[in-house]
């Protein structure tokens, strides 16, 4: 059994036939006088996983935030599972229930236990029972690697543990959709593997995905969509290979040769 | 040269009363706090409304209150009532409200100011997971904003415990009042104020020390 905290949910349904979970119309966003998102299309399918690239100040992290109305869009629609999240009438704290979301900077509860980050909103949002609440977080902890770590505080972990902590909270929830805005920029590059493997897990499981994120190799094994947001507009998408070999767009080849040399700056 | 024989004798005699007057100064203090921390949380939490109208009023509250001085507050509430509406308030009361009044709008600010401190990340995890913003400020940001306002609370609490001197100007029989009665029946105002003094000290320097070692603890569990 997988990651999913509902057992049995997603494991199969990958590519059957495609079942768009969240789409997306003509987003706009401005802050002031800045227009962070101007007109994102975007859709994605049950069992996808797409992953969010493009240079910073490009607008992922604010649309990953529209998507949970995080933050209000100006314009456009957003339909996540059937739920139109750009309506004022959306009851959003039911919504964002089947929506889990992962922030670069963990934001695990300090002053909980790791257990007690994991079983919160089960407890205060679903009203589950604390032995119910409990099972499953201990199943997903397990999952994630952290058995042993149920009574540490979040302070005490390192930053792969806490990150890997902060999936297993959004999934006790049982989202339909996972969010993840860029889960391991804040890690020291010996710790981001632990997370990636998390991730990986998860997609591998069926997990729909959208998963801001510059770990080339990462979108390269698991997204089966790269998706290139560049000024506040979708400029390039299709499968990680299509777009690192021959990236149509002059400002994804120039994006993608700034992380390639890197890269292989690194490995040489 | 001024030769001031000392006589403590009077003021130990006092005993009693002053340590009447320390209970009622204490209960004061009790009363005072009991009230104005609720009042505060909800009056910190008008300030940091989305809706204007609410948000004004609560920043009209707490810088009027903050800047009028305990003592004319004090009197004002002693005479105007009574002499204008023919309401007379017991001095204890009267006492309560202008305390409430000024130490809740302070504690509003200080309890606003370490919500604010919590990073926007935490509330943001919450409401993302599903929590309306009333159970993720409950939950998750005002257990830790009041832990790191503890410090500030406990120091309110001393200075409030010392500062309810000032209602023996409107008769309530607390530790001044009783001090000052006495002072002027034996005619020895030296040893018993000094006393007064010794007693005040001798009740907050413990309660000072015992607040700094259980914020000690308090932070090292957080």
């Amino acid at each position: 059994m997988g990651l999913s905290a509902r057992p049995g949910v997603g494991v199969t349904a990958a590519r059957a036939a495609p079942e768009p979970v969240i789409v997306a119309t003509g987003v706009r966003k401005a802050f002031g006088k800045v227009e962070v998102l101007r007109g994102v299309d975007l859709t994605v399918s049950r069992g996808e996983v797409v992953v969010l690239m493009g240079p910073s100040g490009s607008g992922k992290s604010t649309f990953l935030r529209c998507v949970n109305r995080l933050i209000a869009p100006d314009g456009g629609r957003i339909v996540v599972s059937g739920v139109d999240m750009t309506d004022n009438a959306t009851d959003l704290p039911r919504a964002r229930r089947t929506i889990g979301f992962v922030a670069q900077h963990f934001n695990l509860y300090p002053h909980m236990s790791v257990l007690g980050n994991v079983m919160e909103a089960p407890r205060i949002v679903l009203g589950q029972s604390a032995a119910d609440a409990r099972t499953t977080a201990e199943r997903l902890l397990a999952r994630v690697g952290l058995a042993d770590k149920h009574d540490a505080r979040p302070r005490e972990l390192s930053g792969g543990q806490q990150q890997r902590v902060a999936i297993a909270r959004a999934l006790a929830m049982g989202p339909v959709v996972m969010l993840l805005d860029e889960p391991t920029s804040a890690l020291d590059p010996e710790l981001t593997g632990e997370v990636l493997d998390v991730m990986q897990e998860l997609a591998r499981d069926g997990m729909t995905m959208i998963v801001v994120s510059h770990e080339i190799h990462f979108a390269a094994r698991v997204a089966h969509r790269l998706v290139m947001l560049t000024d506040g507009q979708v400029i390039e998408e299709g499968t990680p290979k299509e777009i690192m070999r021959e990236p149509r767009d002059e400002r994804t080849r120039r994006f993608l040769s700034r992380l390639m040399s890197w890269e292989t700056d690194l490995s040489s | 040269m001024l030769e001031y024989s000392w006589d403590w004798s009077a003021a130990v005699d006092g005993l009693p009363l002053l340590i009447e007057g320390l209970a009622v100064s204490f209960v004061l203090a009790l009363t005072v706090m009991t009230v104005s921390l609720p009042v505060s949380l909800i009056v910190a939490g008008a300030r940091l409304s989305t809706i204007a109208p609410i948000r004004f009023s609560a920043y009209a509250y707490t810088e009027m209150l903050r800047t009028l001085p305990l003592l004319v507050l004090l009197t004002w509430f002693f005479f105007v009532p009574g002499l204008s509406f023919g309401v007379n308030l017991e001095p204890f009361v009267i006492a309560v409200v202008a305390f409430v009044l000024t130490t809740s709008a302070f504690l509003a600010e200080v309890v606003r100011g370490s919500i604010q401190s919590i990073d926007p990340g935490q509330r943001e995890a919450a409401v993302a997971a599903g929590m309306t913003s009333w159970q993720a400020a409950r939950r998750v940001v005002l257990p830790q904003a009041l832990r790191r306002a503890l410090p500030l609370i406990g120091a309110v609490w001393i200075s409030l415990l010392k500062d309810t001197s000032l209602v023996s100007v409107v008769a309530v029989h607390d530790l001044m009042f009783e001090a000052r009665v006495l002072a002027v029946t034996v005619y020895r105002p030296i040893e018993v104020l000094t006393f007064a003094a010794l007693i005040y000290f001798v009740v907050t320097y413990p309660q000072g020390r015992l607040l700094e070692w259980v914020f000690q603890r308090v932070r090292v569990s957080e």
